[in-house]
């Protein structure tokens, strides 16, 4: 379990920092095929659940939505995010600071052990999402932050042992992955349009 | 009798993509609104709670916001039918589009419809989300630069709002141990919960929420969303859609302590009412004017919830009040932006001189959406002021009263410019009976809800208002 977890939190630093979208696209794959691993550490309850759990994790997050963003990359002809609005070295002052943060907030919420190390890693993939969402210049590195940030609240959501019924879980799944869908559609038609893809032009509809 | 409520968009959808024409998908989505419309009004006048599993559950509460959701969503299939036959014949949106149109319309009403029956909070996060992901479509619907820039945004920032949202449900099941997360346990447990995480999870249901809901500051996204979809699309946007996100608050509401919970709602709701009180003055366009009173009135529901006493069954007839007003303006704007061929509010004046109906329509909504007697909003609005002063939050009550002032103010001016003054000689088509009827019908529910507050409505509110209140 903290094996996963180290692991997760390092490939969501190389995502945060790389400027290669389509080795970004990557760790993202990795990243889901390893929280697809982490029912099987979860309170004990009938292995089919497990079963149907890490699948329904693989196929969206390490499969589905990965293929969509090679994708769009592919079509769009992208290959790397030539500029951020910060600078590398900012950015891993910045994630550094956050994830101390995250282990302060969580040991003050009496999370302990394993727990707590899942829970403020969770956190930590959350914050980066965010800054990767609100950092970066290209709408695919965006799409990637936002995956990034629910990849986050999965893992804190099973490191504090919170769980529903299946459909409810089946429903989460299916959400991220239209939503990431629909994201991926209009990539490629505001690419169409605007022949840029730069986000910081998108302002037409500034007040 | 919730499958039934479930089945009647569901066989919209279906009658819209089984379709041939646009016309024939506007009936299915009338047929299928008819239907809900009959379920809603059948299950508010029963008196039973209508169960289905352990996951839906429709009680009084969300019978109230079903009843509104269905009664938008006929006003608006009916307004639909005409409003795509008239940019049909202008050539403004192909027939694939009309259709299409329908098709989404209904999963967006499905969705809400999961939204007020959600028993499981989780679920009824997956709903919420799901009215994100199908409305989207709506509002790029007509394929042009704005509209996909506007779905950009309101995808990306409504679902990040949401992962925050489902950040509070992680912590409320933290709290919550062994008692399952719906709203009907939740409450009865409140006082063996671990505080902490209550509190941490309202706040992130709050934010979360109250992105969708567009309180300020999370409200970036609104103005663009509802000015860029089409008419009845916006209507439902700004009508229903956003009671949906408050509803999930209050589904939560009793679980947590009043003292840490108001001040948080008072401070939300006062921020909603200002921003848009000082951005309003500066509108030249007449859909982004009306977003921006949308989330005006989310905050005055949000303040007034704050609040408490009184001022609560009063936000909720604002819900109410504002839904009726708000579909009304839009409506009938999304007939002139037809008519005028613009949506800049300089070009549009003159209104009343050439098509007075419309002129009257158009003058009632402004009056009505601010809050003037005779009009249903003036009653809420004064409820919560009162509730306000009662509550002994006087300095807060008198801010609301200003800034309301300088709202009316800034509607009432917009709205002489357009109404009354010399008109520009155009040819105008006849009157669109289907555009208009709708709004007409509106109109007179809002006056009617203002001359006289229904006794069994005020009754049926006050219940409700103690079912929300905070624990």
């Amino acid at each position: 379990m903290n094996t996963i977890t180290i692991l997760l939190l390092l490939l969501g630093l190389h995502m945060a920092v790389t400027e290669r979208i389509p080795t970004a696209i990557r760790s993202l794959a990795a990243q889901g095929l390893l929280l697809g691993l982490l029912p099987f550490f979860a309170a004990p309850g009938p292995l089919w659940r497990t079963v149907a759990f890490c699948i329904a994790t693989v196929a969206v997050k390490s499969v589905a939505i990965p293929m969509i963003l090679t994708r769009a990359v592919t079509r769009l002809e992208i290959k790397r995010e030539t500029e951020s609005l910060v600078s590398t070295k900012t950015l891993i002052l910045l994630i550094g600071a956050l994830t101390l943060a995250a282990f302060v907030a969580c040991a003050r919420f009496g999370l302990s052990g394993q727990d707590r190390l899942g829970a403020a890693a969770g956190l930590t993939l959350l914050f980066s999402g965010l800054l990767m969402m609100t950092t970066r210049v290209k709408a695919v590195s965006q799409v990637i932050g936002f995956v990034v940030l629910e990849n986050g609240i999965f893992l804190f959501g099973a490191a504090s042992g919170s769980e529903f019924t299946l459909p409810i879980e089946l429903g989460i799944f299916l959400d991220l992955f239209v939503a990431v869908f629909l994201m991926g559609i209009l990539l490629l038609k505001i690419q169409r349009t605007f022949t840029h893809m730069d986000v910081r032009k998108i302002h037409t509809l500034k007040d | 009798m919730i499958p039934l409520l479930l089945l009647a968009p569901l066989a919209g959808v279906i009658l819209a993509l089984l379709s041939r024409s646009p016309r024939q998908a506007a009936l299915g989505t009338a047929v299928g609104a008819a239907g809900l419309l009959t379920g809603a009004v059948i299950q508010g006048m029963s008196p039973r709670i209508a169960v289905w599993s352990d996951l839906l559950r429709l009680d009084e509460l969300g019978s109230y916001f079903l009843l509104i959701v269905a009664g938008v969503h006929f006003l608006c299939s009916v307004y639909a039918y005409g409003y795509f036959r008239r940019e049909l014949e202008g050539g403004h949106i192909g027939p694939a589009k009309a259709r299409m149109y329908h098709v989404w319309t209904n999963l967006f009403v499905l969705s809400m419809v999961v939204v007020v029956c959600s028993h499981h909070l989780a679920l009824q996060w997956v709903a919420v989300e799901a009215t994100t992901l199908f409305s989207a479509p709506l509002i790029y619907l007509h394929g042009d630069r704005r509209g996909m820039e506007a779905a950009w945004k309101y995808l990306l920032i409504c679902s990040v709002g949401i992962a925050f949202a489902f950040l509070g449900i992680i912590f409320l099941s933290r709290a919550a141990g062994d008692v399952p997360l719906t709203y009907t346990a939740l409450p009865l447990a409140a006082k063996r919960l671990d505080p902490r995480f209550l509190r941490l999870a309202f706040l992130f249901f709050l934010v979360g929420y109250g992105t969708k809901m567009g309180l300020a500051p999370m409200h970036t996204w609104l103005p663009d969303a509802h000015s860029q979809a089409p008419a009845p699309a916006s209507a439902m946007l700004s009508g229903v859609l956003l009671n949906c996100a408050l509803l999930s608050i209050l589904r939560v509401a009793p679980a947590i302590p009043g003292a840490y919970a108001s001040p948080l709602l008072i401070l939300f709701g006062i921020l909603s009412i200002a921003v848009p009180a000082l951005l309003v003055a500066v509108q030249r366009d007449i859909k982004r004017l009306l977003a921006f009173s949308s989330i005006e009135n989310m905050g005055i529901v949000v303040l007034g919830l704050g609040f408490g006493g009184a001022a609560r069954p009063a936000a909720l007839l604002h819900v109410l009040n504002h839904s009726v007003a708000k579909v009304l303006l839009f409506l009938v704007a999304g007939d002139l932006i037809l008519r005028f061929g613009t949506q800049r509010i300089r070009q549009i004046h003159g209104i009343l001189r050439e098509t007075p109906l419309r002129g009257i329509l158009l003058f009632g909504g402004i009056l009505a959406i601010t809050g003037s007697p005779p009009f249903g909003a003036f009653w809420s609005e004064f409820g919560i002021l009162v509730g306000g002063i009662a509550g002994g939050h006087l300095a807060v009550s008198l801010a609301y009263l200003v800034l309301l002032a300088i709202l009316f103010g800034s509607f009432l001016m917009y709205g002489s410019d357009m109404v009354f003054g010399e008109g520009v000689p155009r040819k105008l088509a006849g009157p669109e009976l289907w555009c208009l009827l709708p709004a007409c019908v509106l109109l007179l529910a809002s006056l009617w809800l203002g001359l006289h507050v229904p006794a069994g409505l005020y009754k049926t509110l006050e219940r409700l208002a103690t079912v929300v209140a905070f624990s």
